[in-house]
């Protein structure tokens, strides 16, 4: 058989070498390891914050988010959101795939919406109509069959239109009528004159339908608990999905609250963060910080995340895994020979003591070891 | 059976004799388990690599045990949350480690002499780890993972990503997080410590010419 010339063949070191042993070495280094960690698990733990903020309540380590929670704290929020959740006003209503059809809603670069590509190819994978899913659906189920005005109500506001499909786009979710009752009901729940507890809402009188009923039972199932379960359960299975929950709570203004208060919000370097004084994923510093970049107008930049998305694709993912051959990036080296100072015990201990100047543009050396250093003559 | 000469043509129906072949050719015992190392390793700097991948084991071990559990069992249970502290800061400690292995090699030109594999899957290793971190802050089951989760998902559902891959959903991050990006992880780094054991760490520039190819081997005496 032919012999194959390779470009890089199978090479050994015949320079000076020193003792060392693989399995020592690495087992030594998991047991330093191990015992620091440790040693850092026993002085300091770990982060598992709850919901923490000024003015609210105590909060127990590793509390999550819940209906419960933001209607104990906050029912004016819950309310308003629950409001706009039926009326299609919110985040999530709003956002195009992969939760609805609202046209026009993803993000572009150059004409190119990936989001709508992703929906071409897979379909609309996680459909939502935030006035049925958040609102309508789980007080049909939870409040409507042990209140006959309940039932009612959610039968008047089903009657007068509104598109209650899943994925169903912002703009369709209400129908005319059922947007006068709750823009009407909205203003209300806005009014200073407006008061909340957890389980009751009092506003001046006007033309609101059948909402007041809705809301007031919405407030009800999240104050006894059953809207968590609803939000986290299945109508089949168990369910580990929590996506319904937390598109709901993000809709509010507590969720987000409560982030800027704990120091994660996407303006304080968001995800990077960790709670307290515990390092955070520092190594999303690339992610993060785009986010902070003036140039991105990241304050007014519709197409923020994709901007961010594409660039950490060539920042964060292609740039240093082809830095080798990167013309420019790949001299840097050279230009800061910080290996000169790693390497300065060796070349020391070389004739002359400086390292050999070759640029790796320059032809190769010959591969037979100079005559200062032949390999007999090297210490073992 | 013939042993292995390493010189054995591929063949699809016998593929054996050829992967015997490559493998005496590529991963001889003495690179895979040696005793003596260039004298040029003597920095600190060397070290990282080994300590990245003792943190890996330890993650491992600690988020195995944490797993075996249940997702939520170190909220209440104190050997558990203890288990969690070590998963924490042994992640902490790969990243740093793997941080400074990563700028020594790139200030070293480690991938010089025919090791650019070596740096690629260096690469593919951290970003696996970004990955495998990440989708463990999304199944701690409180409060910070359906925040982190929540404020991810706008940029992989920008990029088409959450189309499939939903971070709110923790059920399937606790898949991703116990099977699928460690088990990727895993494998990159098999194959990347595998091209250190068979390339050997990049020798000081300007000392390339001391690495003698195999078949212009001097023969040594016997030590």
């Amino acid at each position: 058989m032919a012999t194959r010339t390779k470009r890089h063949p199978l090479r050994t070191w015949q320079g000076p070498e020193r003792p060392y042993d693989l399995i020592t070495e690495g087992t030594i280094a998991v047991i330093v390891v191990a015992l620091l960690c440790i040693l850092a698990a026993s002085l300091w733990g770990s982060p598992d914050g709850g919901l923490t903020y000024p003015g609210g309540p105590k909060s127990p380590a590793g509390q999550a988010f819940s209906a419960r929670y933001w209607d104990v704290n906050d029912p004016s929020d819950l309310a308003q959101t629950a409001v706009q959740e039926l009326a299609g006003g919110t985040t999530t209503a709003g956002y195009g795939p992969p939760f609805n059809q609202t046209a026009g809603a993803s993000q572009e670069i150059i004409g190119i919406r990936p989001a709508e590509i992703a929906k071409a190819i897979f379909g609309l994978t996680l459909p939502i109509n935030t006035a049925s899913d958040f609102v309508l659906a789980p007080v049909s189920q939870l409040a409507a069959p042990s209140s006959p005005v309940v039932a009612a109500a959610v039968s008047l506001y089903k009657a007068a239109g509104g598109d209650l499909s899943p994925g169903a786009p912002a703009g369709q979710v209400a129908s005319a009528q059922q947007m006068t009752w709750l823009n009407n009901y909205a203003k209300a729940l806005a009014a200073s004159s407006a008061k909340f507890t957890p389980t009751s809402i009092t506003v001046k009188a006007g033309n609101y339908g059948p909402v007041p009923v809705i809301i007031g039972a919405e407030l009800a199932i999240a104050n006894n608990g059953s809207l968590d379960g609803y939000l986290q359960g299945s109508q089949q299975q168990l369910s580990t999905n929590t996506t319904p929950g937390t598109m709901f709570f993000s809709d509010g203004t507590l969720w987000e609250t409560i982030a800027e208060a704990q120091g994660v919000g996407g303006d304080q370097w968001g995800v990077m963060n960790e709670l307290w004084n515990f390092p955070g994923q520092v190594w999303l510093w690339l992610y993060a910080g785009m986010y902070q970049i003036p140039a991105l107008n990241p304050s007014n930049n519709a197409n923020l995340d994709l901007d961010v998305g594409l660039l950490m694709i060539l920042f964060g993912f292609l740039l240093p895994m082809f830095a080798p051959w990167i013309p420019g990036i790949n001299r840097i080296p050279r230009w800061i020979p910080l290996y000169k100072i790693i390497y300065r015990k060796y070349y020391a201990s070389m004739p002359g003591g400086q390292p050999p100047a070759r640029a790796p543009s320059e032809p190769a050396p010959p591969t037979a070891p100079p005559s200062g250093a032949p390999p007999s003559a090297a210490p073992r | 059976m013939a042993n292995a000469t390493g010189a054995e043509p591929f063949s699809l129906a016998r593929p054996s004799p050829w992967l015997r072949g490559y493998l005496v050719r590529n991963y001889p015992l003495r690179k895979l388990l040696p005793d003596r190392e260039p004298a040029y390793v003597s920095s600190v700097l060397y070290t990282m690599g080994v300590l990245t991948l003792a943190a890996l084991i330890v993650a491992v071990i600690s988020g195995a045990v944490i797993a075996l559990g249940g997702v939520s069992f170190w909220h209440t249970n104190s050997f558990g949350a203890f288990m969690n502290s070590i998963h924490f800061w042994s992640v902490q400690a790969m990243f740093l480690f793997m941080a400074v292995h990563f700028i020594t090699n790139f200030f070293t030109m480690g991938w010089r002499g025919g090791r650019g594999w070596t740096w690629i899957t260096g690469v593919l290793a951290f970003i696996l780890s970004i990955l495998t971190s990440f989708t463990g802050f999304l199944i701690m089951t409180n409060w910070d993972s359906q925040w982190v989760g929540q404020q991810a998902k706008d940029a992989f559902n920008a990029l088409g990503i959450g189309a499939i891959w939903n971070m709110m959903d923790a059920g399937q991050q606790i898949t991703m997080h116990v099977v699928f990006t460690t088990a990727l992880l895993l494998f990159i780094v098999s194959v990347h410590v595998g091209l250190i054991r068979r390339r050997g760490v990049a020798p000081p520039p300007g000392a390339e010419a001391l690495e003698v190819p195999e078949d212009q081997l001097t023969p040594q005496p016997t030590t």
